[in-house]
């Protein structure tokens, strides 16, 4: 009982010293500030996709086929005929978040069509710059910003290639810079 | 006084830990995590082979014996000739014959020096 008393007391004389340690140090006082932007979630939603309709391969050679960006109409050349009555049309994805952010954009410069044999590959054409693979949602902070993200795409059409339905398909990624 | 010992080791213990696996943690939370959001399309295509058509002519005899369209098979065709108006096929084969006899069944027009002839693909 008497070792337990002896340890309080040592406790007591740390305890006193902390005040004592303050007093002899110089005071002074400085102020921060904390501060945080809350952005909204980003989200990117596929609308359309990129239907090239039904195409007549030629009959010798290679032929070419196009969509632009910002068209739904199928452009055939050097052979390749495309057929009318089909909807056809280019990629379009949706971003939405937070106002007047940058956003970083992956997608891959092609992607492959196939019907399960031949294999049709496809050069897909933004319609943002693929420089900085960047667009700036629209508004400001602290409403909600917008951007719409337009893919074309072409290829070309060999007559040695098989006829039949081809489909593949590509994946495109945001995220805030 | 074991007591006491064991107490003090036991919270030095509890404050050692919380600090050494702290600070993991935070560091994963600066580096690691982007938030972003992917979305897949799909692209298609439906490839047709090209069609047309061809005829049989004897050079000999100038007999136009038949003539042939070339497309795919289930491909409906409208045609149009002399002899056959407004008939509709549809292909059974890649290579599909057009008899040029009337739809009777008659003998066809060999022979004859024209003859116009229009298939178009629906």
């Amino acid at each position: 009982m008497k070792k337990t008393l002896a340890f309080a007391l040592a406790l007591g004389s740390l305890a006193a010293a902390g005040p004592a340690f303050a007093q002899a140090a110089n005071t002074d006082t400085d102020t921060a500030s904390g501060s945080v932007t809350i952005i909204r979630p980003l989200t990117l939603t596929k609308t359309t996709d990129l239907a090239f309709g039904r195409v007549v391969q030629p009959t010798g050679g290679t032929g070419t086929v196009s969509i632009a960006n910002n068209s739904t109409t199928v452009i055939g050349g050097s052979g390749a005929v495309v057929l009318g009555g089909q909807t056809t049309s280019h990629a379009v994805f949706g971003v939405s978040g937070e106002g007047n952010q940058v956003v970083n954009i992956t997608s891959p410069a092609n992607f492959d069509l196939s019907n399960g044999t031949d294999t049709i590959t496809v050069t897909l054409a933004p319609d943002w710059n693929t420089t900085t693979n960047q667009v700036t949602l629209t508004d400001s902070l602290g409403g909600a910003g917008a951007a719409t993200l337009n893919l074309g795409g072409s290829f070309s059409l060999p007559s040695s290639i098989s006829s039949g339905a081809y489909t593949g398909t590509f994946n495109v990624t945001v995220a805030y810079n | 006084m074991r007591k006491t010992a064991m107490l003090l080791t036991s919270a030095l213990a509890t404050l050692s830990g919380a600090t050494f696996s702290g600070a993991p943690a935070f560091a994963q939370a600066t580096n690691a995590y982007v938030p972003e959001s992917r979305a897949t399309a799909q692209g298609s295509v439906v490839i047709e082979q090209p069609v047309g058509s061809g005829i049989a002519y004897n050079v000999l005899t100038s007999a136009l014996s038949s003539v042939f369209l070339s497309g795919r098979s289930g491909d409906a065709v409208s045609l149009t000739s002399a002899v056959r108006s407004g008939d509709a096929v549809v292909l059974s084969a890649d290579t599909y014959p057009v008899s040029l006899g009337p739809a009777g069944g008659a003998p066809g027009p060999q022979g004859q020096a024209n003859l116009l002839f229009l298939a178009q693909f629906n």
